[in-house]
């Protein structure tokens, strides 16, 4: 589970009256690591992202969740200057990225989505490189350690598996102590080692008072590591939110599927504090709860009810239950399709 | 010129090393190059060392500009289609630093080939006569790499300014096919040029007989940067050798050599400006 501290729990406004922070308070635009000022993006007919607004505080591990194609990457495109906003502003660490390009991407670290890497050139030499780009003097060798890729360090990355190179990539952003870090679904083709190696940095990083700033469309991932969360999805921003009040939202939603060799009739789950629904199936009772951890009640409920439980299974909770849970059904049934 | 340009013309030179492009072009060049100019040798069109060192241009007319079409039309646009650029864009480079950092990397990678090329048919020379001319061997030398760093520079400007790599190979070949063997070029801007500047249609010119050609027509065959490359030889090689007769006067010459400068700068420069402008998700 997470150990993210529930620090930011007051929920933001994401929204701020324009020009609030460009007006030359050097402070307060310091304590501000993202602004996003109502960010529109078309490509031709399509609207990838619409009237975003969205603000990430220095030190924060910030979350930013949402389906495949919600958004997510173009909004993160746009800080990187990688793509120009059709409307709407854009400060990165008290700069805007169109305009001073260098100057952001000198303090900033990402693991972009889609990347490619040099297939001939080695796991050294491209740490070496991002070393050289940045005037740093970090070490290739510890920070191959640090992502763990230390045996494979002269072998051309041609040769490396998704899981490795994306190790790769996470150690180049890693490179010259970025005060902010984008990751854009980094746990794209890692395996749990990986993805705890991954989480460990994260935590390192904001320890060291980076702020990160961390796409997923996997909950738990998110969950696992951030402070609050933006939802986004349809090129529109969702909700933002502390990750203890989307963590209870979700909940919520969390299904128990319980398996019994026979459904009984009279069950009386219903009257379980924290059950809110419950549907008989064939051979199984699907009883939705805002709390999982009544799982012990409602096997003793059931199993004093006559039947016998041959399997008890938590449903993962998924993205379309968070947007069920922010939004009206309709939405969430959009989602679905 | 940043350092950041420089770090990556560097890498993007190891990364080319690395790769059997470079060597495989050399091959290629002396492959074409040098049978065909020691065929030349023997025959009453080269006389002597210093018509033969004069005579490099020729043979490697039609050679430089794929050369450095296949040498670089993949330098930005590559990158771009492989997504390399995002990773290049989370350190401080700026896309002006790409496109600077690719035409260092690439005219250098043109350039290495082409002298060794030049070395090829110096050897030549060198077997046949007896004899090689250095200082003129020097100047046609840098004359053939300097007209490579041309191409390489239209090069990565066309990969500059496409969107995907056919894009970049589609708009290169037609460049290297309207001016290169095929003469579309004098074609299309022969007559054009005769209406503009004869006031008619343009009778009467033998491009082998100087003394039908109107004022116009050798500037007119300038423009065109790969015959212009092999008609200035003789010019260039006077520089060495006094001996060698020049085609055109100094001003025809100036003009073409303000043609070629032309060819380095303003495709690169377009393309840039439109790689500046780009989304490039």
């Amino acid at each position: 589970m997470s150990t993210a501290a529930p620090c930011h729990a007051v929920a933001h406004d994401a929204v701020l009256p324009s020009g609030t922070l460009t007006s030359g308070f050097v402070l307060l635009r310091d304590m501000t690591a993202i602004r996003i000022d109502r960010l529109s993006k078309r490509f031709g007919d399509v609207a990838a992202v619409r009237d975003v607004s969205l603000t990430v505080e220095r030190g924060e591990v910030f979350g930013f969740l949402g389906p495949n194609g919600a958004g997510k990457s173009t909004t993160i495109n746009v800080l990187l200057d990688f793509v120009r906003p059709t409307a709407g502003d854009i400060s990165v660490l008290g700069h805007d990225p169109r305009r001073e390009p260098r100057a952001v991407r000198e303090r900033l670290g990402i693991l972009p989505e889609g990347y490619g890497l040099y297939d001939r050139l080695s796991a050294r030499r491209h740490l070496a490189f991002a070393a050289d780009l940045e005037a740093s003097d970090d070490d290739p060798a510890a920070i191959l350690e640090r992502v763990g890729l230390a045996d494979d360090a002269d072998r051309p990355v041609g040769g490396f598996s998704k899981g490795m190179r994306q190790r790769l990539a996470l150690g180049m952003a890693l490179v010259g102590d970025p005060d902010l870090l984008v990751l854009d679904e980094p746990s794209s083709g890692l395996d749990p080692n990986g993805t705890r190696t991954m989480r460990e940095i994260v935590r390192e990083e904001a320890e060291r008072g980076a702020t990160v700033f961390f796409s997923s469309h996997v909950l738990d991932q998110v969950e696992a590591v951030c402070d609050r969360v933006a939802i986004m999805n349809d090129g529109e921003l969702v909700a933002v939110d502390s990750v203890d009040a989307l963590r209870t939202a979700t909940d919520s939603a969390s299904t128990l599927v319980v398996s019994v060799d026979e459904v009984p009739t009279d069950h009386g789950l219903g009257d379980l504090d924290g059950v809110t629904d419950v549907t008989a199936g064939d051979g199984s009772l699907r009883v939705a709860c805002s709390d999982p951890a009544i799982k012990a009640a409602v096997i003793s409920r059931v199993e004093s009810a006559g039947a016998s439980v041959t399997d008890i299974d938590v449903e993962e909770t998924s993205l379309a239950d968070v947007f069920a849970a922010y939004t009206d059904e309709s939405t969430a049934t959009e989602v679905d399709a | 010129m940043t350092s950041t340009a420089l770090v990556l013309a560097a890498k993007e030179f190891e990364d080319a090393a690395r790769s059997r492009l470079l060597w495989g072009l050399t091959l290629v060049l002396l492959v074409v190059t040098v049978p065909q100019f020691h065929g030349m040798t023997g025959t009453s069109i080269i006389d002597g060392p210093v018509d033969a060192v004069a005579f490099f241009p020729q043979t490697f007319m039609n050679y430089v500009a794929p050369l450095a079409i296949i040498a670089a039309y993949r330098a930005v646009v590559g990158e771009r289609e492989s997504g390399s650029l995002r990773v290049l864009f989370g350190h401080p480079v700026t896309r002006r630093d790409v496109v600077v950092g690719k035409v260092l990397g690439r005219a250098a990678l043109v350039a290495l080939v082409l002298f060794v090329g030049t070395l090829g048919l110096g050897a030549v020379v060198f077997a046949v006569y007896g004899t090689l001319p250095v200082g003129l061997f020097a100047v046609m030398a840098t004359y053939v790499v300097a007209y490579g760093v041309v191409w390489a520079a239209v090069t990565v400007g066309v990969s500059a300014a496409a969107s995907s790599r056919l894009q970049a190979i589609a708009g290169l070949l037609g460049l290297f096919l309207f001016f290169g063997p095929f003469r579309l070029w004098s074609t299309v801007s022969v007559p054009l040029a005769s209406l503009v500047f004869g006031g008619g249609p343009a009778d009467g010119i033998d491009v082998l007989d100087p003394g039908t050609w109107p004022w116009w027509y050798p500037y007119v065959q300038r423009v065109n940067p790969m015959e212009n490359f092999e008609m200035a030889r003789e010019f260039v090689a006077g520089i060495a050798a006094p001996s060698v007769g020049s085609l055109g006067g100094p001003a025809v010459n100036a003009f073409g050599f303000g043609i070629l400068l032309t060819w380095a700068i303003v495709p690169l420069s377009i393309g840039y400006w439109r790689f500046e402008l780009a989304d490039l998700g």
